[in-house]
């Protein structure tokens, strides 16, 4: 990796503490003391009450912590709640109302970076772009999962980007496009849900099929159909499957320049489940030339029981790994 | 912890003015607008009972006002569900619950937004 890469974490791998009760800069302060840092990513709807109308007090908190710890904001998470009300989406209008503030507070709280997620519908996204850059923020969407190079979210970003040349419009590259396996963990919460091991199975079967992911996704779905707790299970499933890709780095190499942020996603507690992805993503993105910082970003919270795993100490293995495959790239092309 | 865990905490029974309360934690990691809660559904010993109000943030009243509401539900709030329930502290009882959530930046399929539903069951302690 460059000398400038630098690691982290995104606290949204800490949301059973953030569930739990605890503030921004308790958190900021665990993720120092174990080693999870430099860099740092929030999700300003998970760190702040009221967001985006932090108080200035909190503000002001939050930087004083970074600055105490030697911690680095690199990337703010914010949203479009296109359906926040029943029945129907917000207008362009409203969910740039919706939108615009937060990206005001990315910069406020020092920022450099927003994720926003990907498939903000075109006329929102120029408008959405053009006021990240009159504020100098960066603008990222998240690529991620099953999502591939073809798929037109990310064509219509490309295009807007190319057609702009501003340095202000980017990508989060997440390295789940490349997921070898299905997450053990996946097998711990449908197995709690009551899925019995043949449907357990049939779930991983229909992910390793050939093909789009939607009908592999609709494979699954028809395993835990007409189980009584569909409802818990069809959006576990749908929502996993989705977000373990099988694209591999080098399918992305022509879109790598556009990477302006990077998530290294991981489910399982043994975090060796993730080297081989994970080493050859840091190479790809260093040999794109990436200086941005790669965050670990653990899922499994989704998955597991508060008992079953402690959120900060698989963090800090995981963050371990990148170092060691962050350093070994780096004694490689020394 | 899932999204599930936690929702009903240990102490989430309560009583107040002689009837039950509970305590319910959002069942997602980020804070919602309070117009995404879709369903809340409350069994005490295995028996339905009808919400007479929810509250957050700001708002109070019926699951089905809460879609034009403006408040939010913050991940550091309980909604208190008001239930039209006797209650008296040191009472026993079986409760369970059944919650839906609209998440509103992700669709499910074009135009239909994701519903996180969670179903909990728990034995407490009226506080």
């Amino acid at each position: 990796m460059s000398d400038m890469t630098q690691l982290g974490t995104t606290l949204f791998s800490l949301t059973p503490l953030w569930r739990g009760g605890a503030d921004a800069v308790e958190l900021l302060e665990q993720v120092a003391a174990a080693g999870c840092g430099p860099a740092v990513e929030l999700v300003g709807h998970q760190a702040w009450r009221g967001f985006p109308a932090v108080a200035p007090e909190d503000e002001r908190a939050f930087r004083d912590a970074v600055e105490r710890l030697q911690l680095v904001p690199v990337a703010l998470g914010v949203y479009t709640d296109l359906f926040r009300r029943p029945g129907r989406p917000m207008t362009v209008e409203q969910a740039f109302d919706d939108i615009a503030p937060q990206l005001a507070a990315a910069a406020r709280l020092g920022f450099p970076v927003v994720r926003a997620t990907l498939g903000m519908p075109p006329e929102l996204l120029g408008r959405v772009a053009a006021e990240a850059e009159r504020l100098g923020v960066v603008l990222t969407f998240e690529v991620q999962g099953a999502t591939t190079p073809g798929t037109p979210a990310v064509l219509e970003l490309v295009e807007l980007q190319r057609r702009t040349g501003t340095p202000f419009l980017g990508l989060t590259i997440d390295s789940s496009l490349s997921t070898p396996a299905l997450p053990a963990a996946l097998g711990t919460a449908l197995r709690r849900l009551g899925l019995a091991a043949p449907g357990v199975t049939a779930v991983h079967e229909a992910w390793l099929r050939g093909g789009p992911i939607g009908p592999r996704i609709g494979a699954a779905l028809a395993v835990v159909a007409g189980h009584p707790r569909e409802a818990e299970l069809a959006p576990l499933v749908a929502g996993v499957l989705g977000r373990c890709g099988r694209t591999e780095p080098e399918e992305w190499g022509e879109l790598l320049p556009l990477v302006r942020h990077a998530h290294a996603k991981f489910w399982d507690v043994d975090v060796e489940a993730v080297r081989r992805p994970h080493g050859a993503w840091l190479r790809a993105l260093s040999a794109a030339g990436y200086e941005g910082a790669v965050l670990s970003e653990w899922g499994g919270h989704e998955l597991l029981e508060r008992d079953e795993a402690d959120a900060l100490a698989v963090s800090a293995a995981h963050v371990a790994l990148l170092s060691e495959l962050a350093g070994a790239r780096t004694a490689v092309t020394a | 912890m899932t999204m599930t865990e936690g929702t009903l905490r240990p102490d989430a029974v309560s009583a107040r003015d002689g009837r039950l309360h509970l305590a319910v934690r959002l069942p997602w990691y980020r804070s919602l607008p309070v117009s995404c809660l879709e369903e809340v559904e409350v069994t005490v010993d295995g028996a339905r009972v009808p919400l007479r109000s929810v509250s957050t943030g700001g708002f109070t009243g019926p699951v089905a006002g809460a879609g034009g509401s403006g408040a939010w539900w913050d991940l550091r709030d309980p909604l208190d569900v008001a239930l039209d329930a006797p209650g008296v502290p040191g009472e026993r009882h079986r409760i369970g619950l059944g919650i839906a959530v609209r998440i509103p930046y992700i669709q499910q399929a074009p135009g239909v937004p994701l519903v996180q539903r969670a179903t909990v069951q728990t034995e407490g302690t009226v506080r």
